[in-house]
């Protein structure tokens, strides 16, 4: 006779063993330490701080290698834990202008104050295999020589450039300067407003991002985007507690910032000017800034009058489906069982095909698929 | 961890995983939520250890509920065992330390996915339903401001032309599992994937009904002795699923069967979902066709 | 007003506390008209109001919710003891209310001030507190409505002047509305803005 499966915490404990095993791989290769991951896998690193929305590159690796170097397992442990964290209050606004550059590039001019600084990059690079990279422990990194004098004090941001000629669409706070929204705080409403969205693109998937970006740019949307500016470095945190009532240094924290500008042919209210999209994320993840810069303008079509006729200009579209998190899981719960509703179908489906068949019976016509049932 | 309490919850998180400040967050929502029967209250839904789509409403709503004092039970598609089950009652063990248990009469809190069990809940039970998609009307309507406007001034035509498609194409309601129900007279509410066999239950139950949506961020909750309608049509009343066979295992004729393939010609079989009604029957005596023909045999 | 602040207590189980008030609320709220028994749960504050009043704005409320309190008690003892103890701002107007305190003392109960919302976020509305001497010795009041079986009676004393007109009119803002819990002593009955209250005869 039949008897009902029985045993599923056994098997369940079972699988946390099988994947400790899998995640450790052959035990004749050396153990990864996550000062590895964190020194040597700064970009998987960065990623898995935007995504899991939290900046600590320790826990960031430590996730890496418990998921095994899934970036998306890793980000979902990062926001697991970050859900434990109390919550103090809102830092100051980070002074990027101001920031310690590595890296500062723009595709508007060929020249600008502070200059092009190409930093750390594969842009330029040949994708070709280097193979010495192969061989542990031998490949000591070159030492860099200091080119030429060093970097500007000041590096102006390239859209505050044009602001001050009135080309660029001016980004103004907004009176009393109100403590930012926290959409892990309070559930976003829609319509949104621009702080709320950028903080869910910041949490976004990057793939998701950079396929509406690009999008856009392939003619599902209406906007031609220039790289105004790329900026990335080290910037600090400083953080303003009530009781003390004087801003305090939280440490320094990696950072890329991108501004898109984008023409705006202007509406009966608004002279042609150009407008722009911002972008920020954790660490060194340039991909990531441009294609968010590339969506927030996209989706500032609502505030300029532009019909909202591409799916990266409808909000509700792109925020709801960009959380790395929650796509995943939710689409990944198709693996629990469903067997009850399943039935449900199964149940109707015999029903209306019996209803068909009996219909169709009268006149005695089969079709040869429903004959070979 | 206070020390008087005896449990032996897990030291490293606080009691029942989520933050004091969520839990009141989570708490001021459910009272709404009981307030405002089957209006989707939305709050901030946190992160869990577990995934999005996998209970974390359910979860945060059991959370922001248990005391030391309860019993948990967790099932998922009626049964106890089932992987999602398992792993959500063993998260409660862990961070709550709090007693669980498979049997529906001895729990306080029950946490579902996918059924009502078949014993009738108690005035003394809180049933609490893991929700993928609170938004009865998001099939018909994608948009989250035009669904919320439509439940604000109670604009439900939709929802009734699109049951009455399915009438006139298949001759009845071809929706089996999230079979919409107005609540109160006044909201549309989704009863999460339940098969429609399971709403006639929700209906004046003597039990708190509460539903945790994580992914999408809503509560909502049906109070007590609360009506709860299927939607219909005068000429095309609400109808359940029903079997020609009774359970295999206990002969129960009034309880939701799940299929089993047995082998593979074809060969089929029907046993309880809900596994505490199927194991009190059978220890009560009763028996399914089959054992009932081995026995004679 | 000067006197020195006393800080009373908070929970004595800063937890389970709130856990243990929070579920009373709820069965209270889930069953309108049915008085539930709140231990305040070693919560104390100023004497002026219930420790059981206290320790359900304690268990529900932070720098999240603003309180309102009538013009008496906003220059009362209460309100250093809220800001003490859970944070809580005061609502400058009762419209700006998450939770309040109505009492007779401070006139007519007047539902309509507070937060009604729009039909679109019906949730946003205030929870108002109304201190009642007792549950049986007032007018009895039949209650309906969504978490009632049939319906219940009771007696609340000692409630603001115009409640159950206030109370008529809100239940008909519906799915708009204020929500009302009564607490009396230690005991408590919940009548949410889906509670309908129809006035049965003077108590005997």
């Amino acid at each position: 006779m039949y008897v009902a499966v029985k045993g599923g915490e056994a098997a369940i404990r079972a699988t946390h063993d099988l994947v400790a095993q899998m995640r450790r791989g052959d035990p004749c290769v050396p153990e990864l330490d996550t000062r590895q991951i964190r020194e040597q896998m700064k970009l998987a690193v960065a990623r898995v701080m935007n995504e899991g929305s939290l900046y600590d590159e320790d826990l960031a690796a430590l996730a890496l290698k418990q998921s095994q170097g899934d970036a998306v397992e890793a980000a979902f442990l990062m926001r697991a834990y970050r859900t434990t964290l109390p919550r103090f209050g809102s830092s100051a606004p980070l002074d990027t202008a101001r920031m310690a550059i590595r890296r500062r590039i723009s595709a508007a001019f060929k020249d600008l104050p502070g200059g092009q600084v190409l930093g750390p990059t594969y842009d330029y690079t040949h994708r070709l295999f280097d193979f010495a990279l192969e061989a542990a422990g031998l490949t000591a990194a070159p030492a860099v020589t200091p080119g030429g004098a060093p970097l500007d004090e000041s590096m102006p941001r390239v859209p505050d450039i044009l602001g001050s000629e009135g080309l660029m669409e001016p980004e103004r706070a907004l009176p009393d300067d109100p403590a930012p929204c926290d959409v892990t705080r309070e559930p976003a409403e829609f319509p949104i407003d621009r702080d709320g969205r950028l903080q869910m693109l910041a949490r976004g998937d990057e793939g998701f991002l950079l396929g509406l970006a690009y999008s856009v740019q392939r003619g599902f949307g209406a906007n031609h985007p220039f790289a105004g500016e790329i900026r990335m470095g080290e910037t600090s945190v400083r953080y303003r507690p009530e009781d003390l009532g004087f801003e305090i240094d939280l440490g320094e924290i990696t950072v890329t910032e991108c501004q898109m500008i984008n023409q705006f042919s202007g509406s009966k209210d608004a002279p042609p000017q150009f407008t722009r999209g911002y972008g920020f994320a954790f660490g060194h993840s340039e991909r990531k800034a441009m294609s968010m810069a590339i969506v927030d303008r996209s989706l500032k079509c609502r505030d300029l009058g532009e019909a909202a006729d591409y799916p990266a200009q409808k909000e509700e579209f792109v925020l709801y489906h960009c959380d790395t998190i929650e796509a995943s899981g939710f689409v990944e719960h198709l693996k629990l069982p469903h067997y009850v509703d399943f039935q449900g179908e199964l149940e109707l489906i015999r029903k209306i095909r019996r209803e068909h068949d009996e219909r169709a019976a009268e006149p005695a016509l089969f079709t040869p698929s429903e004959a070979a049932e | 961890m206070s020390a008087d309490t005896a449990l032996c919850a897990d030291p490293n998180y606080n009691f029942a995983y989520i933050d004091e400040q969520t839990k009141r967050m989570i708490r001021r929502a459910l009272l709404k939520a009981v307030s405002i029967p089957g209006y989707q209250v939305p709050f901030g839904s946190r992160e869990m250890p577990l995934a999005r789509g996998w209970g974390t409403g359910g979860i945060q709503v059991t959370a922001a509920l248990i005391g030391p004092l309860d019993r948990l039970k967790v099932i998922d598609q009626g049964a106890d065992d089932t992987t999602n089950a398992v792993a959500i009652r063993s998260f409660f063990s862990r961070v709550t330390g709090v007693e669980t248990t498979q049997k529906v009469a001895e729990a306080t809190i029950i946490q579902t996915r996918h059924r009502i069990p078949e014993r009738p809940l108690t005035e003394d039970q809180i049933l609490v339903y893991q929700v993928p998609q609170p938004e009865p009307l998001r099939k018909l309507e994608p948009s989250e401001v035009e669904t919320r406007n439509m439940h604000a001034w109670e604009e439900y035509g939709l929802m009734q032309v699109r049951l009455y498609e399915d009438i006139a194409r298949f001759g009845h309601v071809a929706t089996t599992y999230s079979y919409p129900v107005m609540v109160n007279d006044r909201y549309v509410a989704s009863p999460t994937p339940i098969p429609k066999f399971d709403n006639p239950k929700m209906n004046m139950m003597p039990a708190l009904q509460l539903f945790g949506a994580g992914r999408e961020k809503r509560i909502y909750a049906i109070p007590p002795y609360t009506k709860v309608r299927s939607l219909d049509f005068d000429d095309h009343p609400f109808t359940v699923q029903s079997w020609t066979q009774p359970c295999t295992l206990c002969g129960a004729r009034d309880s939701y069967l799940d299929e089993v393939i047995v082998d593979d010609s074809g060969g089929r079989i029907f046993v309880c979902s809900d596994t505490d009604h199927c194991e009190g029957r059978r220890e009560l005596g009763h028996v399914g066709p089959a054992e009932d023909s081995e026995r004679s045999t | 007003m000067n006197a020195p602040f006393q800080p009373g207590r908070g929970f004595r189980d800063p937890v389970l506390g709130p856990q243990v008030v929070f579920r009373a609320v709820l069965q209270a709220m889930s069953r309108p008209g049915r008085p539930t028994t709140l231990q305040p749960q070693g919560v104390s504050g100023p004497s002026v109001a219930p420790a059981t009043a206290l320790a359900i704005l304690l268990a529900l409320c932070d720098y999240e919710t603003p309180v309102w309190l009538d013009e008496e008690w906003r220059g009362s003892a209460l309100r250093p003891w809220l800001a003490f103890h859970c944070g809580a701002p005061m609502a400058r107007e009762p419209n700006e209310a998450a939770f309040g305190i109505l009492r007779a003392a401070s006139g007519p109960a007047g539902l309509a001030r507070f937060a009604q919302c729009d039909a679109r976020y019906p949730d946003r509305s205030t929870t108002l507190l109304a201190l009642c001497d007792d549950f049986e010795s007032g007018p009895r009041l039949s209650v309906e409505g969504p978490g009632v079986q049939s319906r219940e009676m009771i007696a609340p004393a000692g409630l603001p002047e115009e409640f159950l007109r206030d109370a008529t009119d809100n239940a008909a803002l519906f799915p708009r509305g204020v929500d009302v819990l009564l607490v009396a002593h230690d005991r408590i009955i919940g009548l949410p803005r889906t509670s309908r209250l129809t006035l049965a005869g003077e108590n005997a």
